[in-house]
């Protein structure tokens, strides 16, 4: 089963990447062996790197970065009673402004123009998308910004329509390909992951009346109550995508159950007064991120690989 | 099976080595033939050399370390058949930066068609080595637990943690993948971590992982008809696996991430823990220096820990030798005994600081040429600089190598020679102001890992007219002041030198003072040289 990992340029992809990457590294470590992962051998040097310099207090460097788009790992979670695993790989990709307009022309075409064809006219970069089972899309909190004259704003709506876009295309694909399958495997599952969320404008917490109320959080929250908290804050500047709840012609997307995650990272002021990534002063120097999210993240598509048929876990 | 041993600068490889081969020596003399080992006869020399140096109470000279990169040797356990089962151990430095092997190695991954596309026999050969073991044995220098974070040694530690969690994932992929016709046991991956210099971890590391400060130690059993000493599945053994997950866990997370959690097809033993320590004593400076036993001129080392070690690789051994022998190898080959290291301690008519190897005589007395192999090769051939090159001849080499982008290789056994003392002295005169990108430029154009080392910190001297090195970077420590040893030469029964004059041709140049900055307790924390230049060009 394939999972993709959506973001747009400067939403915090290397962060988050490096922080799971990290997360998964303790989780592996306390869970000895009931969960694996793997990727290819030069992102271990990568990832770890990238991890490194955050723990030296510096955010990732442009050439790190860079090997960002072509990372891909398996997470394989181990059945019980027996030494299978079952297995999810996560691909990485970067959304381009060029993309977003030929996505939203496709979408935005009335029916039978190009009907049919539509995967073959999307970017070849995009295409392997539609057969994820799973699309995680990576929205940067800061940019949530309640001046809807601002840049960052016409940011979010561009970026709002382009995700509607990939899900309802993702949903129609899959529909036809698995015309007369068992109905969880055309299924589609959005997970929608916040970036950056220790550096929200605190404004557009009050303008959807959350500023009073603290981030539920994965260890106590319910899923409805994080549901509602998340929908609650991104219903106003992602109205398109969350319009699609509404539309039925998606029953195939599993909306009700969708789940939001939340990253964030401490920082500090350094000697320059810049804010660089801030570290637990103890004996063993590990970096002060949301952890529990991460965690979270992780036992999520357990859940999600458990419910897939076979003939999708083992794709 | 063959068997990697792999460390990074700095980690104590130098003195785990030479430990082990003292104790091989000991394990030889116990089991009575049962277990033999062989090196090739320049190495058991150079073994020799750094027993001897810590013997007299000197860490092994930096000259040495060079060496010890293409080292090499050979274990046979005696089977109950009476034959050999064989191992090779091949020695390889993943130093800092140059990560050479790693960066080869992640290249083989991504070349166009991957990893089955690279015909094995076109690989250099350390590359086809290394891929071919099934036991990677991680040399972990535990001071650097020690380590403040954002510090050099901080980050040293995190580097080396990724390089060995992406060199066990590229040996193991490889095996994956190339090796797939193999036998389950073919295909497993043994990794084994010796922790150095475990006498240097602060006790608040210990009370802040709730570990005891003394590793569990393993149960020995009587010696039985095959040579085995101590008893791996003990439970002390399980207890030391235990610690040693603790420890990993704690500043070694991506390795140990990586062995619990690698998805492959490769299975991995269960990691082994060996944990080295030298009791030391304090020189006149407050650095601290190998204790001897006293009359016995004997090291004082976790000695069974090593033979544990070696009892170790018995039962890969017999699992999966790489060869099985009659007769081990090279029986005719003399071993050298304990007998050949013992010498008098402190008696100061033998010690020898540096390492003797002759270097060939050319008498050449024309000018000497920069000979480029061939035109347009970038390295080069500095045999006949190195016997009797002057000073203005090497300024001279320099400079054309940084404006011709070329490099100077010089060999590891010409450190004594007289033109590689002029190398030396010319560093000390080359205006590194003339450079664009400064004195990186110059260290650039040196192959060799000892005049590279030495010229950098030699710089960072000159530049600020001070340089201060911790005493948990000893290596750094040792490159330096064996430099030092090279241009001026200790004069014997007279005590550590606290200071230096750099004199040429009978020009001084200038003065370089050694100042030590202790702890508490007396024992130094920080050594700091400082440079005096001689402006009065005085003879």
């Amino acid at each position: 089963m394939s999972v993709a990992i959506i973001g747009d340029r400067g939403c915090g992809k290397t962060v988050f990447l490096s922080l799971l990457y990290d997360a998964l590294v303790e989780y592996t470590n306390e869970t000895r062996g009931k969960i694996r992962f793997y990727t290819a051998p030069e992102f271990t040097g990568i990832m770890g790197e990238i991890v490194n310099r955050m723990l030296m207090q510096s955010w990732p460097d442009a050439d790190l970065k860079a090997h960002i788009d072509k990372y891909w790992f398996i997470l394989g979670y181990k059945r019980n009673f027996t030494n299978e695993y079952r297995k999810l790989k996560f691909f990485v990709y970067d959304i381009v402004r060029e993309h977003a307009g030929i996505v939203n022309e496709l979408t935005g075409t009335k029916s039978g123009d190009y009907q049919g064809r539509k995967s073959e006219i999307l970017p070849s970069a995009l295409k392997p998308l539609l057969d994820c089972s799973a699309l995680v899309f990576l929205i940067d909190a800061s940019k949530l910004n309640a001046t809807p004259t601002s840049e960052a704003f016409k940011q979010v709506e561009q970026y709002d329509t382009l995700i509607a876009s990939i899900i309802s295309m993702a949903a129609e694909y899959k529909l036809k390909k698995f015309h007369g399958f068992w109905n969880q495997m055309r299924k589609v599952y959005p997970v929608f992951v916040l970036t950056k969320f220790d550096m929200i404008d605190k404004k557009t917490l009050a303008a959807v009346g959350l500023d009073k109320r603290t981030k539920p959080d994965p260890l106590n929250a319910s899923h409805l109550e994080r549901t509602e908290y998340s929908e609650t804050l991104l219903a106003k500047y992602y109205r398109n995508t969350f319009g699609l709840k509404e539309n039925r012609n998606l029953s195939n997307v599993e909306f009700d159950k969708c789940a939001y995650f939340f990253s964030a990272i401490q920082t500090e002021k350094d000697e320059q007064g810049q804010l660089v990534p801030s570290t637990e002063k103890g004996l063993k120097v590990r970096l002060r991120y949301s952890i529990e999210e991460y965690r979270a993240f992780i036992g999520y598509f357990e859940k999600i690989a458990d419910k897939m048929p076979d003939e999708i876990k083992e794709e | 099976m063959s068997v990697a041993i792999i460390g990074d600068r700095g980690c104590g490889k130098t003195v785990f080595l030479s430990l082990l081969y003292d104790a091989q020596v000991e394990y030889t003399n116990e089991t009575e033939g049962k277990f033999r080992f062989y090196a090739n006869p320049g190495f058991t020399n150079t073994m020799g050399e750094v027993i001897n140096s810590m013997l007299n109470q000197n860490w092994p000279e930096a000259t040495i370390k060079g060496l010890l990169a293409k080292y090499w040797f050979l274990y046979g356990y005696q089977n109950i058949f009476g034959k050999y089962n064989c191992l090779k151990f091949t020695v390889y430095d993943i130093a800092g930066e140059d990560v050479n092997i790693v960066n080869d190695l992640i290249a083989l991954y991504t070349t166009e068609g991957g990893i089955e596309s690279i015909n094995y026999d076109d690989l250099p050969d350390g590359l086809k080595t290394l891929l071919d073991c099934n036991v990677l044995v991680f040399i972990i220098d535990l001071s650097r637990i020690n380590a403040e974070p954002k510090s050099e040694e901080f980050k040293r530690m995190h580097r080396y943690d990724i390089t060995m969690a992406t060199l066990i994932s590229l040996v193991a992929e490889y095996k994956a993948k190339k090796a797939c016709s193999l036998s389950g046991e073919h295909r497993k991956l043994y990794p084994v971590f010796v922790f150095t210099k475990f006498d240097m971890v602060e006790k608040k590391i210990f009370d802040g992982l709730k570990l005891s400060p003394k590793y569990p130690r393993l149960e020995k059993r009587p010696i039985d008809i095959v040579g085995g000493w101590f008893d791996l599945q003990s439970k002390s053994s399980q207890e030391r696996i235990r610690y040693g997950d603790i420890l990993m866990d704690a500043f070694y997370k991506n390795t140990r991430g990586l062995l619990i959690g690698y998805y492959s097809l490769v299975d991995f033993e269960k990691s082994a823990y060996f944990f080295s320590e030298i009791q030391t004593e304090k020189d006149e400076d407050g650095l601290l220096v190998p204790s001897i036993e006293g009359g016995k001129a004997r090291l004082k080392y976790s000695i069974d820990e090593y033979k544990a070690f070696i009892n170790y690789f018995k039962e890969i051994a017999d699992k999966m030798p790489d060869e099985v022998k009659d007769e081990f190898p090279y029986k005719d080959q003399k071993i050298l005994t304990k007998k050949d290291f013992e010498i008098p301690v402190r008696d100061q008519t033998k010690v020898q600081t540096v390492v003797q190897i002759p270097v060939q005589q050319v008498a050449s007395q024309q000018q000497p040429q920069l000979e480029s192999k061939t035109p347009g090769e970038s390295i080069v051939d500095a045999t006949q600089l190195l016997n009797n090159g002057s000073i203005e001849d090497w300024l001279r080499t320099i400079e054309d190598c940084i404006l011709n982008n070329k490099e100077i290789d010089v060999k590891e056994n010409s450190y004594t020679s007289k033109g590689y003392r002029n190398l030396l002295f010319a560093l000390f005169k080359l205006d590194t102001g003339r450079y664009t990108e400064g004195e990186g430029e110059i260290t650039g154009i040196f192959k060799d890992e000892f005049t590279r080392r030495f010229a950098s910190l030699l710089y960072t001297l000159i530049k600020n007219n001070k340089l201060e090195i911790p005493v948990s970077t000893t290596s750094d420590l040792k490159y330096f002041t064996s430099g030092l040893k090279l241009i001026t030469p200790k004069e014997e029964g007279k005590p550590k030198p606290r200071e230096w004059n750099i004199s040429a041709r009978g020009v001084r140049l200038g003065k370089i003072k050694k100042e030590v900055e202790k702890r508490e307790d007396g024992t130094a924390k920080k050594i700091i040289f400082i440079w005096e230049r001689d402006t009065t060009g005085q003879s």
